[in-house]
């Protein structure tokens, strides 16, 4: 079966959100992090949290889907001053929730890809590529020698 | 209870197979004794460590969490910390706390070992820095450090291999020592810079503190173990011990643990050596009550679960215009001051601290961190913050000397039990006026260091919840009977076959670092045990 045969209203396992809820989350995500005014960054809603959301436990799943449940379908029509303060007021009234959107947003956010290029880093995981590092400047150290009290004889 | 015939008496029983535990099986392996580990954990697998993985910094928050109780894994213990305010850190498997620490390896200094002569508090070492020379240096090579020789804060000594990159945070940072005329000095580091006894070079990844995926931090797992299982110790993971048993004659007779199965299985042994850190011994020991020992095993002296030392520390954090490359290289080790270490009355306090400079967090922790902290906002103004902190910051980490105190414990838990039904450890720690002086001085100098060093913004976090890693003194050393619980080479004076090797045997707690000399400490005590094979028990 292909994607566009799916009902986009059924949860299934490799289909955590209907597309409602799809549509309303990303909005959601873009209000957390919009994309950046010259374009470079995402927005979070524009990454593909469908996928991001498989891998995740069902209990990080269901609290997703339970956090967009506080918000009307209508949400990504609103103004973006409204949506604004409509998260506002979710992250005070449901401060334990808006922590775990949050720490899922940025999670899935900041191991993307087109992200972390975005921030002119290489994208996929840290090994086996690595990094290089300078190994910085000694010179100074004679100075140090000098000045240094040296340890406490015993 | 399982008494196969696995299970045959050993000469020699180690329980924990963490930094000391690895350092005394390799050691007393060339006596072709029959060496049983035994060690609660599992085996770690490289090639699952987060780093090679797309969210390597996620989970840091979950399954490679420093802290046990929230990592949760089916091999850790729960630990009650509600009354202290320092969460204990550590790793359960093979290879111990050296799965996830930062590698940071400075020996204690000569002073440390002789505060009471010096400064008029807490005791002496019954040993001294010369004791543990050679053992200090047999340990770096066994363990593949770097460094750089010449610091004048120590009695001459030369790293294996040259010091790992400074980068642009260190230089940055030294550039504010300089400008104060304080001491710096490249760390010395427990990982290798170059290749090393067919390991490769590190790759700076950054997180040592969940793993390291290329190989290259000397945790003991790819060090000492190799050796030692090579030359015939047996190390059985999965085995968590409930207690030590005695024979009728009040000797160490073998120990009952618990096996993969959950079954209840005795191992029979003619020494006993605790290598379990400053909780995991005391809370064994506490737990093994019998008619001769009813107030736990080598417990004559009430010592037993006393005088935990932690190491308060304390972090600032300066944000700098420059783009210093902070995530890049090991986050723990950079370069370090001791400007501040010895004993200066004029500031307030005894004793001193050691500052530790780190490198910054991958683009994740960096933006969770700064939510958290106010610093970086979801919203509108989310990328100019966050671009303004990633990669632009670098810490100073303030480590005082923690001195002992008998109401700092390690007890056993009334209620909370591990997965086995073993009591969990309860910790009662309170900061001492001292520390709090000494914390409170070295959070005002890591200030002025980042000013000097041309911080835009100085934030300073104080003390650090999550950092009780270090486990130290809940089992000291001593010549007295009366005031500790082992003797100068770490035999217990109530169990003359029970040897403890472990952080626990601290007398103080130095301002730096500990596991360094904790395996020196090992190292030569296992020298002791095969120098005294013949009287062993005298
Ligand atoms: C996040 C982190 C960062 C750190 N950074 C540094 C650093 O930069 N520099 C430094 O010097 N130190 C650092 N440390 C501390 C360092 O890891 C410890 O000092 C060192 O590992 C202690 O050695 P040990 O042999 O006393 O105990 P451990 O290495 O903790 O080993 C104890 C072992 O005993 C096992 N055990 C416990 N109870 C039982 C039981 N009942 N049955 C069977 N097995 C048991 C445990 O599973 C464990 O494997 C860090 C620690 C952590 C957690």
């Amino acid at each position: 079966m292909n994607d566009s045969t799916k009902d986009s209203n059924v949860i299934t396992s490799d289909q955590p959100l209907t597309s409602e809820q799809a549509e309303l989350l990303s909005s959601l995500l873009n209000v957390i992090i919009p994309p950046s005014d010259d374009g470079v960054m995402p927005g979070a809603g524009e990454l593909d949290l469908v996928s991001y959301l498989r891998e995740q436990t069902p209990e990080v799943v269901a609290t997703i889907r339970q956090a967009s449940s506080f918000f009307e379908f209508d949400f990504p029509s609103k103004s973006a001053t409204e949506r604004h303060q409509l998260v506002v007021e979710f992250s005070v009234t449901e401060p334990e929730m808006f922590n775990t959107l949050l720490f899922q947003s940025y999670a899935c956010y900041y191991q993307n890809d087109r992200v972390l290029t975005g921030l002119g880093l290489a994208a996929g995981p840290p090994f086996p590529r690595g990094n290089s590092v300078d190994s910085g400047d000694l010179t100074t150290l004679d100075k140090v020698v000098q000045n240094a009290k040296g340890y406490r004889r015993v | 209870m399982v008494d196969s015939a696995t299970n045959d008496p050993v000469d020699v029983l180690i329980i924990g197979a963490g930094a000391s535990g690895a350092a005394v099986a390799w050691s007393l392996a060339d006596t072709k004794m029959r060496i049983v580990c035994l060690e609660q954990g599992d085996w770690t697998n490289s090639a699952e460590y987060p780093t090679t993985g797309k969210n390597w910094e996620v989970l840091q928050h979950g399954a490679y969490s420093i802290n046990p109780n929230v990592r949760g894994r089916a091999t850790d213990y729960p630990i009650n910390n509600n009354d202290s305010p320092i969460d204990v850190v550590n790793f359960n498997g093979v290879g111990g706390g050296t799965i996830m620490y930062a590698a940071h390896f400075p020996r204690l200094h000569p002073s440390d070992f002789k505060v009471k002569s010096l400064d008029g508090v807490a005791d002496d070492w019954p040993i001294s820095y010369d004791t543990l020379d050679s053992y200090f240096t047999q340990n770096d090579r066994m363990m593949g450090v770097s460094g750089l020789a010449g610091d004048p804060m120590y009695p001459p000594k030369q790293p294996p291999l040259p010091p790992i990159p400074m980068g642009l945070v260190g230089d940055k940072i030294a550039s504010g020592y300089d400008k104060l005329g304080w001491h710096w000095w490249p760390s010395d580091s427990a990982i290798i810079s170059q290749q090393y006894e067919g390991r490769d070079k590190c790759l700076n990844l950054g997180p040592c503190m969940s793993g390291c995926s290329q190989g290259a931090k000397s945790s003991v797992d790819i060090t000492y173990w190799p050796e030692a299982l090579r030359q015939g110790v047996e190390l059985r993971t999965r085995c968590r011990v409930r207690e030590v048993t005695v024979s009728e004659e009040g000797m160490a007779n073998g120990v009952i643990y618990y096996n993969e199965a959950g079954e209840e299985c005795f191992q029979a042994a003619e020494v006993v050596v605790m290598a379990c850190n400053g909780v995991g011994t005391p809370r064994i020991l506490l737990n093994s009550v019998s008619e001769h020992f009813p107030d736990g095993l080598a417990n004559s002296s009430g010592l037993v679960g006393k005088n935990l030392m932690f190491h308060p520390i304390g972090y600032v954090q300066g944000v700098f215009d420059e783009q210093l490359d902070s995530h890049r290289g090991p986050t723990g080790c950079c370069i370090l001051s001791k400007e501040f270490y010895e004993t200066d009355l004029d500031r307030g306090f005894v004793r001193g601290y050691n500052m530790q400079i780190s490198r910054g967090s991958g683009p994740f922790n960096t933006a969770i961190q700064g939510y958290h902290s106010g610093r970086i906002p979801w919203g509108a103004d989310h990328h100019k913050a966050f671009q303004s902190m990633f990669d632009h910051t670098a810490g100073v980490a303030v480590l005082c000397e923690d001195l002992p105190e008998l109401h700092n414990t390690v007890t056993l838990d009334p209620d909370l039990k591990d997965s086995d039904g073993i009591p969990a450890a309860k910790i009662n720690y309170t900061l001492s006026e001292n520390s709090q002086k000494m914390l409170a001085h070295g959070l005002a100098r890591a200030e002025e260091v980042m000013e000097a060093a041309g911080a835009k913004e100085i934030v300073n976090n104080g003390m650090i919840r999550s950092a009780g890693w270090h486990l130290l003194g809940t089992a000291r050393m001593g010549e007295d009977p009366k005031t500790s619980v082992v003797n100068h080479w770490g035999r217990s004076h109530d169990v003359k076959n029970l040897f403890i090797v472990d952080g626990s045997i601290f007398v103080t707690s130095g301002g730096v670092n500990p596991t360094s000399t904790i395996q020196a400490l090992a190292l030569y005590i296992a020298d002791t045990m095969k120098k005294n094979l013949a009287n062993l028990f005298d």
